[in-house]
């Protein structure tokens, strides 16, 4: 005889993960047993429609895509389209672009501590965290003109000036990062608590990211050392050297490390951008915007850049038209969100559901991308 | 770059060798097309990825085309640094197919993607299910 049990509906904290979801499940001796994300609630992307638009007309609502990688899937869709129009860029606006997606990495690190210290309730932590996260989205609205979801990286270079007065804030936050590391290190990264709490719990084995095809920092988490920035270049990432880190295993412990550690690699990278930033008066080859060469043409694009929490992916098509015929984007959000956390969940205790959740950096709204 | 090309050219030779199938290297937007044949992708995917590593599954979305649908398999390896773009063309009268998730599990997440938006079955997968089969042998009503 087949046992049932009841089925339960459970509704993460917010400040666990970034947005909403439900989670449907059975409970056998306190563990979940066949869970059930669901991310309806978050289903705005469907009205995209980019197919329907021509390609300038879509730059807006590429950055609506989601709240925290909205950069990265500019970067994405401007490349794209100047791979279709055999257009350059200037080189400056090479070196913005690679500083504004890794000034977003860094507040989506800080997304992640607030999250994690959300689910094991480490209130100072979190509220660092959540300073934090303000300081860098007002430095990121500074530089784009006190808008922060108002596209930055179009298509032929960059939206804004800048001026040397934002390389003398970012410089001088980077100096504050710098000291602000140690003082998380000393309260959440080498905190015992912290550490008897997360290690071998959710962990994640080597074969299932294979088998799932599961990227980011995940991956690197399980010793799967494949990195977009490094292995498949782009923009001036092929002139930076920045360390790679190996882990063992991937549990909760190993990816908080994991997350903190590319921080480092992030300074690093910012370091060299501001000690080889080419002095240009013109960011934006306006070229492009000419109703003569607007259409793209003929070919198919696939692109990949490393997103926040993983590999992010635009299939574009055309037809020698001004308006796309396909546009796909994949965020890792996919995998993560989908079959993995599935997977992951059976027969997870109750007590580290939220911190598991946490653990994986969910966006909901990337979902349905 | 060179050796980039001399991988590409070795991986398209090898798989027209084996397969029979249509390959093109497009050196500009440096990745692979393949024109297969639905009955002979089964064996395609499990050829490259076995053979060639190609374990990761980047993207499966589909489109319409001289009503047909064209369902496009992204596919992509650790190690060499070319994806492969495979092309299937399903009729839109018989909008029928085998699944994938036997060689790529999160093909099963895709396709389900792609039932909800065109309606396709794929075959195997028991989340794309016909309308016929889905109230005939589906769910009981039971809890509902």
């Amino acid at each position: 005889m087949i046992k049932r049990y009841p089925r339960f509906i459970y509704i993460p904290n917010r400040n666990i993960v970034n947005g909403n979801m439900t989670i449907e499940y059975e409970i056998e001796n306190g563990r979940i047993l066949s869970p059930l994300p669901n991310y309806d609630y978050e289903k705005i992307n469907d009205s995209c429609e980019f197919e329907k638009r021509n390609w300038v007309k879509n730059i807006p609502f590429v950055s609506r895509l989601s709240f925290v990688e909205n950069y990265t899937c500019e970067e994405l869709y401007s490349s794209a389209i100047e791979e279709l129009l055999k257009v350059e860029i200037p080189e400056i606006s090479k070196y913005l672009r690679v500083m504004m997606l890794e000034l977003s990495r860094i507040r989506g690190f800080f997304l992640y501590i607030f999250n994690i210290s959300s689910a094991l309730e480490f209130e100072m932590p979190r509220e660092w965290a959540l300073s934090d996260i303000n300081r860098i989205s007002k430095i990121i609205s500074e530089i784009n003109n006190n808008e922060y979801f108002s596209p930055y990286i179009i298509p032929g270079g960059i939206k804004t000036q800048f001026s040397s007065t934002n390389i003398s804030v970012i410089t001088e936050y980077l100096e504050y990062l710098k000291k602000r590391m140690k003082d998380y290190d000393k309260i959440i990264f080498q905190n015992e608590i912290f550490r008897l709490r997360t290690q071998n719990v959710g962990v994640i084995p080597r074969q299932m990211i294979e088998e799932y095809g599961v990227t980011g920092f995940i991956a690197r988490s399980a010793n799967v050392t494949f990195d977009i920035r490094k292995r498949i270049p782009y923009e001036i990432y092929k002139s930076i050297h920045f360390d790679s880190f190996r882990y063992e295993h991937s549990d909760i412990y190993t990816r908080v490390i994991c997350r903190r550690n590319e921080i480092s690699n992030s300074i690093q990278i910012l370091d060299y951008i501001f000690s080889n930033i080419p002095v240009e008066s013109s960011t934006l080859n306006k070229d492009i915007y000419q109703s003569k060469a607007r259409v793209l043409g003929e070919g198919t694009v696939i692109k990949r850049i490393e997103g926040i929490n993983g590999e992010f992916i635009l299939f574009l098509e055309s037809v020698n038209d001004e308006v796309p015929k396909t546009i796909k984007f994949r965020s890792p959000m996919f995998v993560i969100g989908g079959e993995l956390l599935k997977k992951l969940l059976e027969n997870t205790s109750l007590d580290d559901l939220d911190l598991v959740l946490a653990s994986l950096s969910l966006v909901p709204m990337e979902m349905d991308i | 770059m060179e050796n980039n090309y001399y991988e590409a050219g070795f991986l398209t030779h090898d798989i027209k060798m084996v397969t029979g199938v249509n390959v093109k290297y497009e050196s500009k937007g440096k990745f692979i097309i393949i024109d297969s044949k639905k009955e002979s992708l089964t064996f395609l995917l499990d050829f490259l990825f076995t053979k060639w590593g190609f374990n990761y599954l980047l993207m499966m979305n589909c489109g319409i085309e001289n009503n047909n649908y064209i369902i496009n398999y992204i596919l992509s390896s650790r190690k060499p640094n070319i994806p492969i773009i495979i092309k299937i063309s399903i009729p839109k009268e018989i909008p029928v197919f085998t699944t994938m998730g036997m060689i790529y599990k999160i093909a099963y997440q895709y396709e389900e993607k792609i039932y909800e938006k065109h309606s396709i079955v794929f075959e195997g997968n028991p989340r794309t299910l016909s309308y016929f089969v889905k109230n005939t042998f589906g769910k009981s009503k039971e809890n509902d």
